[in-house]
């Protein structure tokens, strides 16, 4: 209750357009996301089950439905928990390679969260390093990649979160998708 | 691509790129970029990996599966069906209704919504489909066929018309238990039918076996979980969060557990245990509402079925025994197949001998064992809140010493803190009988070792002896239960203060077991504690303040002190009121109780003029004509009837009974039995009791089950009364003790309805001439409703007036 109560107003401060409590809300949807994937992931408890998109449904669910949100602070939720998702993700990631360099591991719960990203064997590090190339110079591009790779939405909810028409999410969409295939094949 | 600007531009020739024809492209691309070669370059290999991209040569950015689920528009065509309308939302993605050309008929068409990547997994797919097409029985829904699409897969399957869930179709048909059992054995053969051609089921519930327009069972979705998970882009199976739980439900534990591989068709035989028992009781065994998923699966692979006959006492042993053999945790001692299940059911229909037997001693042994080990596992868990508890203990500290002291101490306290919990659950020699000392023996050896354990730390004993004293209730001893949390409680408040979460953890405990015990009066006050809490920790109209404040209030109409319930009441109607509206029915029915409850203190004037106004109110609302008005009406005939003008009650119930009778015939969702009582009521202040007998017998009969609450009493209440008049005055006798005994436990000793019960078997007694119990209980009534609504309140009143009239 309490800490739902703290992402509320976190949440109204970053609507109303305040950087540090949006990097705060990150920080604690950070934080909720792993918890909520440790607790479902917790060794023998339904593995096989779990989806990234479940992941950020269940956070959504647990740290916002009850609180009184009005429509457009659903979608601004949505859109930073989106990128607590990518964070949480490259950490992982990050701590997987450093921990392979340092000779063998073991696999933790984590794990096939991240598996389920990597289906095409993307080196998940330098994606993270393009899109904040891409981010400089187009915001919105960042934006559509972490809601449509990071989170899973459609093009359609991707276009309701942003506030802008499918055509554009669908367009960009195939830029970025293209732009960032081609940084990362050294293009 | 990295000069300043270039990202932009790119972008921009990019996407008007894409709204062109192929054939226009080049032509304006190379006007576009005009002298810039090295932009043209950029834009033109954008553009091949785009198309690349959009022909899936490549996984690039595959998102990890969408989060909602995939639709289509009407019309759409996918393989040689043309979507018509969707049906519904089953299993894993929407279902249409879809025509087929050749040969032409209907057919239902299910959307999958993994996002199936590579040609491998769609091979899977199509591979694991194959199977589910071999499926030939007249209970299992055809599948024509499996394909992929456009990256979307999908399954023809037989269309089943005007299909009901087979609980709705139980609910809709009114079936008796022997027609439920008769349908579930079909269910079964069915089921076992699949698992001979080699397919689990793994994922049945009522919304996966329909009944269709003729009567006939058809199972629908059989295999696809599995069929799906093998064309997934992933092992994993493509499920969302409120879905997932829809199902989890009816997931046996090892299921909930373990992989795939561990998967036989036992997982099938526990879900239809489930189905089976949803069916005869109206409840599913387990609820997980308000749980958070993790939450529910640890739950759910933990709890053990309860007993089908505490939910509906209809439910005969023979068919319990086989609920629990069917909902075994442990497969291997659930039966073998849904064949021999659905046997067992046939034994049971025609009268036979069922093979589930009443728990045998070996039985019981191993129950308590596990029970012992369930419990074992509670305690676990209420001691890791613990910490959590003793975490709020040093902060305290911080204060009154200095860090270095404060980190021997905590460290101290640490380490003797899990000595104490150690030495609790491991037994004392490790070659010892496991069961040699019950989890109570450890927990009163643990009692007594508090203070020794931790010498002058007042509230880790305490904050120790309230979690061990949870733990008493929670294995059922509520008698050493409630001393320790007494003790623990009054330590803490000492200590802490009323607004400490340790010292409400206590209360709330503490209240509970009063509560349980029928003290209400005690238990109110602990409530409070809690209620305001809640409100200082929350708001006064969150759904906890509410849910607490509406204890509070049975607890202190039931506990005898009604001026503060009626303060209670009031503010509790006022959060209902801010919190989800003044016609919700939430607000409405806190309002007719509040009426309700005035009547019975003689206050009927300020009960009829308070429902008036919610009538009005709802009129004004377009309401007149909904299930509220009729409600509200009803409680203003009530209060009338305990008025004193009769002829302006007659005329309220009047039209009140014609509206009614209209309503049923429209099919509106009524509490008919409630009618039936006030409806009685009316006849027998009228002297029509012969008339009301058969009325008021049936909503009695209706009520009594285990549900029906205080209307129970009120139907037996005015049943009796009626019996009473009508000369048959050993009836009354007998229903008006169960009546008065229902109501202590259920609205607690000095409530109006307990009183008035407790009034009437008096006055029905004294008419018996059994005087001395008459005597006796009129000097309880008159001295409970003289303290619990002071002497002129008419309950009091009514016994003195009893009292005057019989000899001393």
């Amino acid at each position: 209750m309490q800490q739902s109560d703290e992402i509320t107003k976190a949440l109204a401060n970053a609507v109303s357009g305040d950087p540090a409590a949006t990097s705060a809300l990150v920080n604690l949807l950070y934080t909720e996301l792993r918890n909520v994937a440790g607790g479902i992931l917790a060794e023998g408890h339904a593995a096989p089950t779990l989806q990234p998109t479940v992941l950020v449904h269940e956070a959504y669910l647990r740290l916002v439905e009850h609180s009184k949100l009005k429509i457009e602070d659903r979608d601004h939720f949505l859109r930073i928990a989106a990128r607590a998702m990518r964070f949480v993700v490259l950490d992982h990631v990050r701590a997987r390679k450093r921990d392979k360099r340092g000779g063998t591991r073991e696999r933790v719960p984590f794990d096939s969260v991240i598996d389920s990203y990597n289906s095409s064997e993307v080196d998940l590090v330098a994606l993270d390093e393009a899109i904040n190339k891409l981010q400089e110079s187009d915001e919105q591009l960042a934006r559509i990649v972490e809601l449509r790779f990071f989170a899973g939405f459609t093009i359609e909810e991707t276009a309701r979160i942003l506030r802008v028409s499918t055509p554009t999410v669908e367009r960009g969409w195939r830029f970025a998708r293209a732009y960032l295939y081609k940084q990362l094949s050294g293009g | 691509m990295n000069a300043p600007g270039q990202i932009p531009r790119a972008r921009r020739i990019f996407e008007d790129a894409l709204a062109r024809d192929e054939s226009e492209r080049d032509a304006f691309l190379h006007g576009a970029c005009g002298n810039d070669a090295e932009l043209l370059g950029v834009v033109e290999s954008l553009l091949k990996i785009d198309r690349d991209a959009e022909d899936s040569k490549s996984g690039f950015l595959t998102p990890p599966r969408p989060f909602f689920e995939l639709e289509l528009p009407p019309g759409t065509r996918i393989g040689k069906y043309q979507l018509e309308r969707r049906i519904g939302s089953g299993g894993m993605g929407a279902v249409y209704e879809a025509t087929q050309d050749h040969p032409r008929r209907k057919v239902a068409v299910k959307l999958l919504r993994s996002g199936i990547v590579s040609e491998e997994t769609s091979r899977r797919f199509l591979y694991e489909s194959e199977f589910l097409a071999r499926l030939d029985h007249p209970s299992v829904a055809h599948v024509y066929e499996a394909g992929v699409q456009d990256a979307i897969s999908y399954f023809a399957m037989e269309y089943i018309d005007n299909g009901r869930p087979v609980t709705n179709y139980a609910v809709d048909e009114k079936l008796d238990i022997s027609a439920k059992v008769k349908i579930m054995a079909v269910v079964c053969d069915a089921v076992h039918h699949g698992h001979q051609k080699g397919i689990v089921h793994r994922d049945l519930k009522p919304a996966n076996i329909l009944v269709d327009r003729a009567g006939r069972v058809k199972i629908i979705d059989f295999g696809i979980a599995h069929a799906t998970a093998a064309g997934a882009a992933s092992d994993e199976l493509q499920t969302k969060a409120g879905e997932l739980l829809g199902t989890l439900q009816y997931m046996s534990p090892e299921q909930l557990s373990g992989g795939a591989g561990d998967v036989d068709t036992r997982v099938d035989v526990y879900a239809l245990g489930v189905v089976l028992f949803e069916l005869l009781t109206g409840r599913r065994p387990f609820s997980i509402e308000g749980r958070t998923l993790p939450d529910a699966i640890r739950y759910l692979s933990e709890a053990t079925a309860p007993d089908a006959r505490s939910v509906e006492p209809r439910v005969s042993a023979e068919l319990n025994w086989i609920l629990q053999k069917a909902l075994e945790r442990d497969r291997e001692r659930r039966y073998d197949s849904a064949s021999e299940l659905a046997a067992e059911l046939r034994r049971w229909l025609a009268g036979e001998r069922v093979a589930a037997g009443p728990p045998g001693t070996a039985y019981r042994v191993r129950v308590f064992v596990r029970k012992n080990r369930a419990a074992l596992a509670a305690a676990a868990i209420i001691f890791i809140s613990l910490l959590a508890g003793v975490a709020g203990l040093w902060r305290g500290l911080v204060e009154a010493k200095n860090a270095t002291n404060l980190a021997l101490e905590k460290a101290k306290q640490q380490e003797a803190m899990f000595h104490f919990v150690r030495d609790m659950f491991t037994p004392d020699n490790p070659g010892e009988d496991e069961e040699g000392q019950t989890l109570e023996q450890r927990l009163d050896a643990a009692i007594a070792a508090l203070d020794s354990a931790f010498p002058k730390q007042p509230e880790i004993v305490a904050t120790m002896r309230a979690t061990i004293g949870s733990v008493y209730s929670a294995i059922g001893l509520q008698n050493r239960a409630e001393p320790q949390l007494r003790i623990a409680y009054d330590q803490l408040r000492a200590a802490r203060g009323d607004g400490d979460a340790e010292t409400v953890r206590a209360a709330s405990q503490l209240a509970g077991i009063l509560r349980s015990k029928g003290r209400f009066g005690e238990a109110a006050d602990l409530y409070r504690i809690a209620w305001e809490n809640a409100v200082k920790t929350t708001t006064p109209d969150s759904e906890r303040s509410r849910g607490l404040l509406a204890i509070l209030t049975a607890m202190l109409e039931g506990g005898g002190r009604w001026s503060d319930a009626e303060i209670c009441q009031n503010q509790f109607i006022e959060a209902q009121v801010k919190s989800s509206g003044a016609i919700s029915y939430v607000a409405v029915r806190a309002r007719t109780s509040r009426a309700s409850f005035l009547t019975y203190l003689g206050r009927w004037r300020e009960a009829a003029a308070d429902m008036r106004e919610l009538l009005d109110l709802l009129i004004a609302n377009n309401l007149g004509e909904d299930r509220r008005a009729l409600d509200c009406r009803r409680q203003l005939g009530r209060a009338m009837l305990s008025g004193d003008d009769a002829a302006a009650a007659d005329d309220v119930l009047e039209k009140l009974f014609a509206d009614q009778k209209q309503f049923q015939q429209k099919n509106i969702n009524l509490r008919l039995s409630h009618f039936e009582v006030t409806h009685g009521e009316w006849l027998v202040a009228r002297g029509k009791s012969k008339e009301a007998l058969p009325m008021l017998k049936r909503a009695f009969e209706q009520l009594q089950k285990p549900r029906g609450g205080q209307q129970a009493v009120v139907a037996a209440l005015v049943y009796a009364r009626c019996l009473r008049i009508e000369g048959f005055r050993e009836e009354a006798e007998t229903t008006l003790l169960k009546a008065a005994d229902k109501a202590h436990t259920l609205t607690g000793d000095s409530h109006p309805t307990t009183l008035q019960a407790l009034l009437e078997l008096a006055q029905l007694r004294a008419e018996l001439g059994k005087t001395a119990e008459a005597i006796e209980l009129l000097t309880t009534v008159e001295a409970r409703a003289r303290q619990a609504g002071g002497g002129a309140c008419p309950l009091a009143l009514a016994a003195r007036e009893s009292l005057a009239k019989l000899p001393k």
